[in-house]
């Protein structure tokens, strides 16, 4: 009786299909990630002067730059960046949004109304724009960069969450949990933040793929990260400047970045139809 | 005696869901005559809406097999096509929703609704709306001229429901189903909503099936009932039959349950237990879980038709035994 | 109506001055001091104290930001940028009607695609062609804009050398990046077109209007898209300063000299003053665009008229 449900859940996460794909997919990122060492033939920097620009042969399967540096092996070191801005920038989001708005949300008062007051000014200015502006201000690089997406993006959770904590705080059992003497903080962590997090979940899952997408395209921009990075954005710039003599090395980073965003974006879809059956039915 | 209007036979009504099939309505036989105010009573979900939804093809997800014939002069609706049935629909049948908020359109004026379907009869747009503004008069609108010009949310539900009454009476239709017309309204709106319908049936012999829960508006206004549990008319009848002599287990549970002027009968009956979920099609009395007079063949049979009178029948293998003071 | 309008007009200028200040003050958020990094490397320390009073920079912060403000809204002077030694002014002139006549064609050729898709997928949900546009919306979902400008340029003017690679003299020059933002913009409104029209197909009051006897096509015309048009129509003002800052990317590929272009330039040579500009310009565009959907709002949805709480949405 006790891990009928669970079965279920698992079950049903097999029927999913989306769920399945975007798994197997972010999964497959991963593993580059890890091992990237094993599964790169050469180092992400290092240069052979003499194949320059070689289009993809057997030696290099994907051809090599202007510097003679292995594309493929690139892209697989590349995936380790890609997923540090991940984790990185939905951590930051997280551990924002979520302490302000469990902290609006439970007190109310005026740390709410500034809070609901910064979100609708953040609401003025176009993501992109104020991304930039950050980075203006704190420097180019990528740990900036994410620091900028995250500032960006905080305010969309601290949302969601100061909602979900309004509603969840008037509930019976936080009011037994007062009774108890527990201190505000706990029942904040203890009581509340267990409530919100399937819906947690879903919204990192769901934000993730624009995280990564506007971090890349900082990098693109040439203000995250930094030469000789093999960051996907940065080396799609990078290749421009050779777009006739070699496309591949525009076409393949950006390859692997559609591969990676679509894998978020599907295993976002697929978590969101388990996790939360009301927004299924649209 | 009089002329039979609708006739529904044996309708069943099942909905596709994931895994088969969940029978909504089964095997439903009645028959309205003009000029009749015929009551559908049971608890909510016992397949009353889908009933009238299926007369007219409006069930919302478009997942559901109606079997079974739907006479509606003689014609079966249910061969209709869907042309032939927009004909139908507003002209020769009217409808009544639950809820009039939802069920006007927002960004329209209340008058430019109900006119709407006045000028599918190739009525020009003024004289549609000098009709209005009389339709408004006839349901007792109060400030006709500009309630018409108003939107929906600026008006009370009372209000909203005379609209939705107005729109779906502007046709003169022979039958209106008003879908529990006042479950959304208070006591004193409703009791002038149900003039309305009386009226309405007084000056233009309109039928109505009235679908509702409510066993006192039946007692009011109704000249036939039939009881419906989970999904099958359990009893029918006149509203004398049902209400002096209740034949059907469920029925007697349901008089019971009603509040009496007396105070000394103490405590409100209730009925144990709940409707169950009708997913596997299955042999025996749908009722038979909370029946208090269930016998062994109630769980492997179904109970035939007994026929009391001529308008009074009951589905139950109970025959005569079960006396009211019980 | 006029006093809903009124009260949006209210906000909006609060939010004006918000804004502007916090984009003022982003100057001296920065670490490091002002008047080195206004001044660049080259400029000696002895003469730093000079330029600092020669920029009013040793004034208090609320000051300086008044003087700042009327300059912009009397004389249009946004100062001097750094690096061309010439009038902000002068170089923004010439590049807003670009980025503006970009973005504005890229909006329209947008909606005009994606709303009738939207709507189609809607109408026939489940469908072949639904799940075909619906899954082709989801990949598109997972381009970044600048790598599909790079696969255009690479196709298009590269390889079958129908288009020019970058410039911006003759209209051959913005078929690409007008593709670009338009590809960029299609997937999201599509998909706001069609759970917007389902949303409206499941009211109770398109059972009325079936119920009524009108047929299937005027319930879709006249109840079902109208009601849905609300939404898509708010949603396409509000998305107009979002194009705007996504076409930064698109027109530093192309070359273009928009707004975006100067931008991202400016950003990377530290050019302060014209960042400030650029982000001061598209902010009050963006508050003009949040402003009139308010008001489209008000006129499309007559239940907002009443209530002046709207705009939750």
């Amino acid at each position: 009786m006790n891990d009928s449900p669970s079965k279920e859940f698992i079950s049903s996460c097999y029927k999913n299909r989306n769920f399945v794909l975007g798994f197997a997919m972010v999964l497959s990122v991963i593993v580059l990630a890890i091992f990237a060492k094993q599964i790169a033939p050469f180092s992400f920097d290092e240069a052979h002067p003499k194949d320059i620009l070689v289009s993809p042969c057997s030696k290099y399967i994907l051809g090599t730059d202007n510097m003679g540096r292995d594309l493929f092996s690139r892209i697989v070191y590349g995936s380790r960046i890609t997923l540090q801005v991940a984790l990185l920038g939905a951590g930051l989001q997280l551990v924002f949004g979520v302490t302000i708005g469990l902290v609006c949300g439970y007190f109310g008062g005026l740390a709410d109304r500034c809070l609901t007051f910064v979100a609708d000014l953040t609401w003025c200015i176009p993501g992109m724009i104020m991304a930039l502006a950050v980075v203006t201000i704190i420097g180019s690089g990528l740990t900036n960069a994410i620091i900028a997406i995250a500032i960006v993006n905080w305010a969309s959770y601290a949302r969601m969450v100061r909602a979900k904590t309004m509603s969840i705080k008037n509930q019976a059992f936080i009011e037994t949990g007062i009774s108890f003497g527990e201190k505000s903080i706990a029942i904040m962590f203890r009581y509340i933040l267990p409530n919100i997090v399937p819906i947690l979940i879903v919204t990192v899952s769901m934000q993730l793929p624009g995280t990564i997408m506007s971090t890349t395209t900082l990098s693109f921009l040439g203000v995250g990260s930094q030469p000789p990075s093999p960051d996907w954005g940065l080396m799609v710039s990078e290749g421009i400047n050779f777009i006739s003599r070699g496309p591949w090395l525009c076409i393949f980073p950006g390859l692997a970045l559609v591969y990676t965003v679509f894998g978020f974006n599907i295993l976002g879809e697929g978590l969101r139809d388990l996790l939360d059956p009301r927004m299924k039915s649209q | 005696m009089s002329e039979e209007l609708l006739a529904l036979n044996k309708l069943s009504v099942d909905y596709k869901v994931k895994g088969g099939y969940l029978s909504a309505v089964n095997n439903v036989s009645f028959t309205i005559n003009k000029g009749e105010i015929f009551a559908i009573v049971g608890e909510s979900g016992c397949g009353k809406s889908t009933i009238a939804h299926s007369i007219l093809r409006l069930l919302p997800e478009h997942n559901e097999i109606i079997k079974g014939n739907i006479f509606f002069n003689g014609e079966d609706l249910n061969e209709y096509s869907e042309k032939q049935l927009e004909r139908i629909r507003g002209r020769e049948i009217g409808m009544i929703f639950q809820n009039p908020l939802d069920s006007l359109n927002p960004v329209y004026t209340t008058g430019f609704q109900v006119a709407e379907g006045m000028m599918l009869d190739n009525i020009s747009r003024e004289d549609a709306w000098n009709r209005v503004i009389q339709i408004y008069n006839d349901v007792k609108m109060p400030d006709a001229e500009k309630r018409a010009k108003s939107f929906p949310h600026e008006l009370s539900g009372g209000m909203r429901q005379r609209v939705m009454i107005a729109m779906m009476i502007a046709r003169t239709p022979q039958l209106l189903i008003a879908d529990e017309p006042t479950t959304a309204l208070d006591v004193t709106i409703e009791a002038q909503i149900l003039n309305i319908i009386k009226t309405l049936r007084d000056e233009f012999n309109t039928a109505v099936m009235l679908i509702t829960h409510n066993f006192g508006l039946v007692a009011e206004v109704a000249d036939k009932v039939a009881v419906m549990y989970a999904g099958e008319v359990v009893e029918q009848g006149t509203v004398f039959d049902i209400f002096d002599n209740p034949k059907h287990p469920y029925t007697k549970l349901l008089m019971k349950a009603l509040p009496r002027r007396t105070k000394s009968e103490g405590r409100l009956q209730t009925i144990d237990g709940s409707v169950p979920r009708l997913t596997e099609i299955r042999n025996g009395c749908r009722f038979e879980n909370r029946c208090p007079y269930v016998m062994e063949i109630c769980k492997s049979k179904d109970p035939d038709r007994r026929i009391v009178t001529e308008s009074h029948s009951f589905c139950c293998h109970l025959e005569g035994e079960v006396r009211n003071n019980e | 109506m006029r006093n809903y309008i009124i009260k949006r007009l209210g906000m909006g200028v609060v939010l004006l001055f918000c804004v502007s200040f916090l984009v003022f003050s982003m100057l001296y958020l920065m670490p490091g001091d002002p008047v080195t990094l206004m001044a660049g490397p080259l400029v000696k320390a002895e003469n730093l104290e000079g330029l600092r009073i020669e920029y009013g920079l040793d004034r208090p912060l609320l000051v300086q930001y008044a003087e700042w403000m009327t300059n912009i809204i009397f004389h249009g002077n946004f100062g001097i940028s750094y690096k061309y030694r010439i009038d902000v002014w002068s170089l923004l002139k010439n590049c807003i009607p670009i980025s503006l006549r970009l973005t504005v064609t890229t909006m329209l050729i947008s909606e005009a695609l994606a709303i009738p898709l939207g709507l189609l997928c809607a109408y026939k949900k489940n469908s072949l062609f639904d799940r075909v546009t619906v899954n082709t919306s989801l990949v598109l979902t997972a381009i970044p804009s600048f790598w599909l400008a790079v696969l255009l340029m690479l196709v298009f003017a590269i390889k079958l050398k129908w288009l020019p690679l970058s410039g911006y003299e003759s209209w051959k020059n913005y078929v690409l990046p007008i593709t670009t933002g338009v590809i960029g913009g299609l997937a999201s409104t599509i998909r706001l077109t069609k759970s917007e029209a389902l949303d409206v197909l499941c009211e109770k009051f398109v059972t009325t209007a079936y119920a009524k006897g009108l047929d299937n096509n005027t319930v879709l015309k006249r109840h079902v898209l109208r009601n849905s048009l609300i939404v898509i129509t708010v949603n396409m003002f509000m998305s107009l300063p979002w194009l705007i800052s996504g076409y930064i990317v698109i027109e530093k590929i192309f070359g273009i000299p928009g707004m975006g272009n100067l931008m991202i330039n400016s950003i990377i040579q530290q050019d302060f003053n014209v960042v400030q500009a650029c982000i001061l310009i598209i902010t009050v565009l963006t508050i003009i665009c949040n402003i009139l959907s308010d008001i489209v709002l008000g006129i499309l949805d007559p239940r907002i008229r009443i209530s002046v709480t709207g705009g939750d949405k």
